[in-house]
């Protein structure tokens, strides 16, 4: 009997307390592709990782052709025959696409290499159909992010693989450039039988290109199925989970029709890169109510987040928040006006002590003739703690010393004890923490609304969205896709099915 | 956690670490120094004595050691509040320059006026001509995002340059001496117990816990601190961090421009070539990097480095001038190496 | 009076500043060229200037004690390996702040040039070495003008101006080169492709320390004869500059190299012509110029492309976890 391409066995990797795959089995043929399937936090970037080298598995086992194979480092995986391609290009930008494919090949020290092996790349490209033979000069940075992946592609492959990871393909390509993908993937499987794994969370995409499917949730295998065995439906259902009835927080206290508090109005946004990550947005928040924007990570929920609380400069439409005019303004001026932010992350200086931690964001009310106030200072830390229950060494230890949720319920604290607040933007406010002081925050959240306040949420935690939102839009790809008036009669696997879809259909 | 929680936690390990670290610190400059005794034939005895009287085993000793701790240390003061916030100000030495520049310039220029209110408002301008140049370099990173190390460096050799134009040239001595006329009586800084110990140096013992003050207990140090600590935190929270930079590049200047103007009524008493002593910029730089950028750590890093200088000078070792930097870079080279931050 | 003035000022503007010129070029061209294969690798040494110092004494040193110029730059060259090790070692493989160890390796080098000076040649009168003499190239130097400007100098100006292209060549056309080039941009991939980032790292910096050091000994045996602590002035520090104008290019090096020597030139010129006038002034010009120089890049905003990206990043190989 001949041996699977790649076959693991029982895989399971934990971080310290965190199993992030448990008991994973997975095989490959040569000449298949076997599409990996699961939204964040699935566990299925962490099993690319092992078999890449950059994880050590903790248990199980994996072959490649019936060998055993135990990677020490991604050069070490690439000597064996494994490629993989980032979801972030490892590409050099200002080399051009020739030198990025010959770079670190044996050869003489003082060769031009990149002259050596210019035939034979430009012959595999049209082999592959990669259309790359006439740019090998250009720069990288030149190309558009489709045309990036086929240098990686082509770099990997001009380095004899049998195997080729991909993780999240097509993320950052637009329908045009799926569907050339995919036509490069068709040739890669007949023309060199390659084994092909695609880590993805787009259902459609798996179905599409995939001769077998296999679902992780929660680091387990949920199970291994054929497009041909399976619809979209059944398949966010393995993917999300069963619907459990949503445990709306039932202490809700009905407002009626309210004012606006925020309108946002054809916002687009870039990101760092120059990207536009928040395409054409418009929404309304109101008075008394919890607006749930949710998604899969890296959607332009961060962005929007920030150009709403003023920290990013939009590239066109307008924000405005209870008369004020949000794109221009900073964000000491909109705290002023009482829009407080939550951020993702950077909540606290880990450094500080907790009472100066408890006034980051006001610390000029706490002095009188330049001097901060001690006492005040402490006072306020004081209450914050006690209201919130954060649990903490002494009132002098450092945020560092704090748990991650604690230090989160003490930003919360802070931020919620502003008396002048009318507006809360909350960037996944309960990432990361234990469930008791998630219900707790959300408690708090719901407190906010039931008293006349409104609450952006921002997250990618699809539970807490249905769980307390009053309304519910789903972003995917920088654009709201569907909004959600009653998130109570609404299934998980139909507001799991917006977030995973792809934007071509 | 206090510091008695620290103290309690420490481990026997850490402990001997640290010990290691400031005997190794003491033994790189007591090597070196005594090299050039061996080599002259001289007692090895005679020699570790006058090391000990020179630095702090006489009262002499420990004058010498403040008068050359002393601008270390103040300047050492602007370094920190600079580096704590981000920003790498190699320019130490020619904001002292400058303070001492324009210092004098004062000095040739004021009317008269009651001693006190006379050195007074050297300090001042000093002060705020190191401030002021200072900012060129901080402005040119908060507008343009120009390396700051590359704009003070070469600052610090147009201020060199400006001194040596001060006192060889528009200033200098009549005599033909590199230098200029000395300070009127009236600008000198009255000095206590013996000739050298001046009063700018109790400047220094103001200025630390004034500094600490500042960093620790108002809203702008409690701004600095944020920034330098973690500048997403701070931008988070509204905090203005380009804004908060330049204020704190104007402060760093200041005190280094200072550290130049007392020097220039203190010691010299006149512009002169070497009015920043050996370095006294850079090695302020080095006995910040030595106080792993710890405002508590400053006084005992500038103490002894002041030491180290007064040490080599009683030595006559310094007549090479310079011969000092390589003592205090291999101890700096030595500690960072090992030092596990 | 006005007739006089004129006349200095045509023997300023003269063909033997020019030449002058590229005589000076070596201390600027050779660090730059240095520096620059350091930087393009990642690292980014503050201390050439220390190095710059200890490379014109120990040159001078050996010359002085072997008579022989030869042996005067190999000493200086070994001092500036040494240096470099110890940068390397403290930065690639212990990952220290490149800053702050550049700094303690200026304040090295140039300490113990002084210390080793006085050690060695305690008080008196200074001593003196010969200088190198021109080496006129046959042929090529009976050119009118270039013969004279470029043809007829000294064996290090020759070696240097060679320099330049041929490690052009090697920087950007060979498999080692663009290695360099891939560890300055990006770690982390050349790593992953199995590029030897720390040997290249401790590679581009040693050679970086030794053409440093030669480009101070000859400041000492090819232009002045003599040492002193000042004798480099900061040139090691505007090559910082240099560096940054000439993006990253040996060869464009050349063409900033030169215009600041011309710059040096003329300084010494007028003030061997103007004795009396303040020269400080005109002293401040490089230091002025390379600040000006780098807030017009800025503003240009051109840089970026060629700046390797992983400039003053240490690498430190994530562990398989």
């Amino acid at each position: 009997m001949s041996h699977p391409l790649l076959e693991a066995r029982s895989v399971r990797k934990e971080f310290g307390d965190v199993v992030a795959n448990r008991d994973v089995d997975f095989e490959l043929e040569r000449g298949e592709v076997h599409s990996i399937l699961g939204a964040n936090g699935a566990g299925k970037s962490t099993f690319m990782k092992i078999l890449y080298g950059i994880h050590r598995r903790t248990d199980g086992k994996v072959f490649v052709d019936g060998a055993p194979y135990n990677p020490n480092s991604p050069a070490d995986a690439l000597n064996q025959g494994i490629g993989l391609v980032f979801q972030e290009f490892k590409l050099i930008e200002p080399f051009s696409v020739l030198d990025n494919i010959t770079l670190g090949l044996d050869g003489a020290t003082f060769d031009d290499n990149s002259a050596r092996h210019r035939e034979e790349i430009a012959e595999l490209s049209e082999t592959l159909g990669l259309g790359l033979a006439d740019r090998l000069d250009w720069r990288v940075s030149e190309l558009a992010e489709g045309e990036k992946q086929r240098v990686e592609i082509l770099k990997i492959l001009y380095r004899d693989v049998d195997i080729l990871l991909l993780d999240e393909p097509t993320s950052i390509l637009t329908p045009q450039e799926v569907d050339e993908f995919f036509g490069v993937l068709e040739r890669l499987v007949e023309e060199e039988d390659l084994g092909i794994v695609l880590i993805t969370h787009k259902l459609d995409e798996a179905l599409a290109i995939s001769d077998r499917i296999t679902v992780l949730r929660d680091g387990e295998v949920v199970g291994e199925t054929t497009p041909a065995d399976v619809d979209s439906e059944t398949l966010a259902e393995m993917m999300v989970g069963h619907d459990d009835v949503a445990s709306v927080a039932d202490h809700r206290v009905d407002h009626g029709e309210t004012d606006a508090a925020m309108r946002v109005d054809g916002l687009t946004v870039r990101n760092a890169r120059g990207q536009v990550a928040v395409d054409d947005v418009s929404l309304t928040v109101h008075d008394g109510e919890i607006f749930g924007i949710v998604g899969v990570e890296g959607n332009g929920q961060t962005e929007l987040a920030r150009a709403v609380s003023g920290l990013l400069t939009p590239d066109s439409g307008r924000v405005d928040f209870h008369g004020t005019d949000v794109v221009g303004a900073s964000r000491k001026g909109l705290q002023d006006e009482g829009l407080l932010l939550i951020p993702d992350s950077h909540g606290v200086v880990e450094e500080f002590e907790i009472p100066e931690n408890c006034i980051l964001d006001d610390y000029e009310e706490y002095h009188d003739n330049f001097v901060i106030q001690g006492d005040r200072m402490r006072s306020t830390a004081q209450r914050v703690v006690e209201e919130y229950s954060v649990k903490i060494p002494g009132l002098d230890a450092t945020a560092s010393q704090l748990s991650g949720g604690n230090k989160q319920k003490l930003t919360i604290g802070r931020k919620l004890g502003d008396e002048n607040r009318r507006m809360v933007v909350a960037v996944n406010p309960t990432k990361g923490i234990d469930v008791d002081t998630k219900r707790f925050i959300h408690d708090k959240l719901v407190q906010e609304r039931n008293e006349g306040r409104s609450v952006l949420l921002v997250t990618t935690d699809l539970d807490e969205a249905l769980s307390i939102c009053d309304r519910l839009a789903v972003i995917n790809d920088g654009r709201i896709v569907s909004v959600f008036d009653d998130p109570a009669s609404v299934t998980k696997q139909e507001v799991g099915l917006a977030m995973t879809e792809s934007e071509s259909r | 956690m206090s510091v008695s929680d620290r103290v309690a936690s420490a481990t026997p390990r850490d402990t001997a670490f640290v010990v290691a670290k400031i005997l190794v610190a003491i033994a790189i400059p007591v090597v070196f120094l005594s090299i050039p005794v061996v080599l002259q034939g001289e007692s090895l005895v005679a020699f570790f004595v006058k090391i000990w009287q020179t630095t702090f085993g006489t009262p002499g000793g420990w004058i010498s050691t403040f008068v050359k701790a002393s601008p270390v240390f103040i300047a050492g003061l602007g370094v920190l509040l600079a580096f704590r916030t981000g920003f790498w100000n190699i320019g130490a030495e020619g904001q002292m320059a400058v303070g001492a520049f324009t210092g004098y310039a004062v000095v040739v220029n004021a009317p008269p006026l009651p001693s006190v209110v006379q050195i007074l408002l050297v300090f001042l301008v000093g002060a705020l001509a190191g401030g002021v140049y200072a900012l060129i370099a901080g402005w040119l990173k908060v507008r343009f995002d120009v390396n700051e190390i590359l704009t003070t460096l070469m600052l610090n050799f147009v201020a060199l340059l400006l001194i040596d134009y001060g006192s060889q040239s528009r200033w200098s001595s009549p005599l033909g001496y590199p230098f200029s006329e000395a300070i009127p009586s009236s600008y000198e800084l009255p000095t206590i117990f013996s000739g050298d110990f001046h009063v700018g140096i109790l400047v220094a013992f103001a200025l630390f816990p004034l500094v600490g003050f500042l960093l620790y207990r108002t809203p702008l140090g409690f701004r600095f601190r944020a920034i330098g600590s973690d500048p997403d935190a701070a931008e988070n929270s509204g905090i203005p961090v380009g804004r908060s930079t330049l204020v704190m590049v104007l402060l760093s200047g200041a005190l280094a421009g200072l550290a130049g103007a007392i020097e220039l009524l203190g010691v010299t008493g006149r512009l002169q070539s070497g009015i920043t002593g050996p370095n006294y910029g850079y090695v302020a730089i080095i006995a910040t990097l030595l106080a792993g950028h710890k405002l508590r750590r400053l006084p005992v890093t500038a103490l002894f480095l002041g030491g180290l200088l007064a040490a080599s000078v009683a030595l006559q070792v310094s007549i090479s001038g310079g011969a000092e930097l390589f003592i205090i870079g291999l101890v700096l080279l030595v500690v960072v190496a090992f030092y596990e931050d | 009076m006005a007739l006089d003035s004129l006349g200095q000022l045509t023997e300023i503007v003269t063909i033997s500043l020019v030449s002058t010129s590229v005589a000076l070029m070596p201390p600027y061209l050779l660090a730059t060229i240095g520096e620059i294969y350091a930087e393009q690798s990642g690292v980014i040494n503050i201390g050439v200037e220390g190095i710059m110092v200890l490379g014109a004494f120990l040159g001078f040193f050996g010359q002085y004690v072997s008579s022989s110029a030869t042996v005067g730059f190999l000493t200086a060259a070994i001092g500036g390996a040494v240096l470099a090790l110890l940068m390397s070692y403290l930065t690639v493989t212990r990952l220290r702040n490149q800053i702050v160890i550049g700094l303690g390796i200026y304040f090295v080098g140039f300490g113990l040039a002084s210390y080793l000076n006085t050690i060695l040649f305690p008080g008196g009168t200074p001593p003196r070495i010969d200088t190198l003499s021109a080496v006129a190239i046959p042929v090529l130097s009976d050119i009118p003008i270039l013969g004279r400007v470029l043809f007829t100098q000294n064996v290090v100006v020759y070696l240097s101006l060679l320099l330049a292209p041929v490690a052009a060549y090697v920087l950007f056309r060979t498999a080692i080169g663009r290695e360099i080039r891939s560890v300055g941009e990006d770690p982390g991939v050349a790593d992953s492709l199995g590029v030897d980032v720390f040997t290249l790292r401790y590679a581009c910096l040693i050679v970086g320390g030794i053409l440093a050091a030669l480009a101070g000994a000859y400041l000492a045996q090819g232009v002045s004869g003599r040492f002193s602590r000042f004798i480099v002035d900061g040139r090691g520090f505007i090559v910082l500059g240099l560096v940054i104008v000439s993006l990253w290019d040996p060869r464009k090096a050349v063409l900033v190299v030169f215009a600041i020597s011309l710059l040096d030139s003329v300084q010494i010129r007028f003030q061997s012509a103007f004795p009396d006038a303040p020269i400080q002034l005109l002293a401040m010009l490089p230091f002025v110029a390379t600040i000006v120089i780098l807030v017009v890049i800025r503003l240009v905003g051109s840089i970026g492309q060629d700046m390797p990206d992983a400039l003053a990043t240490n690498y430190e190989r994530g562990d398989t976890q």
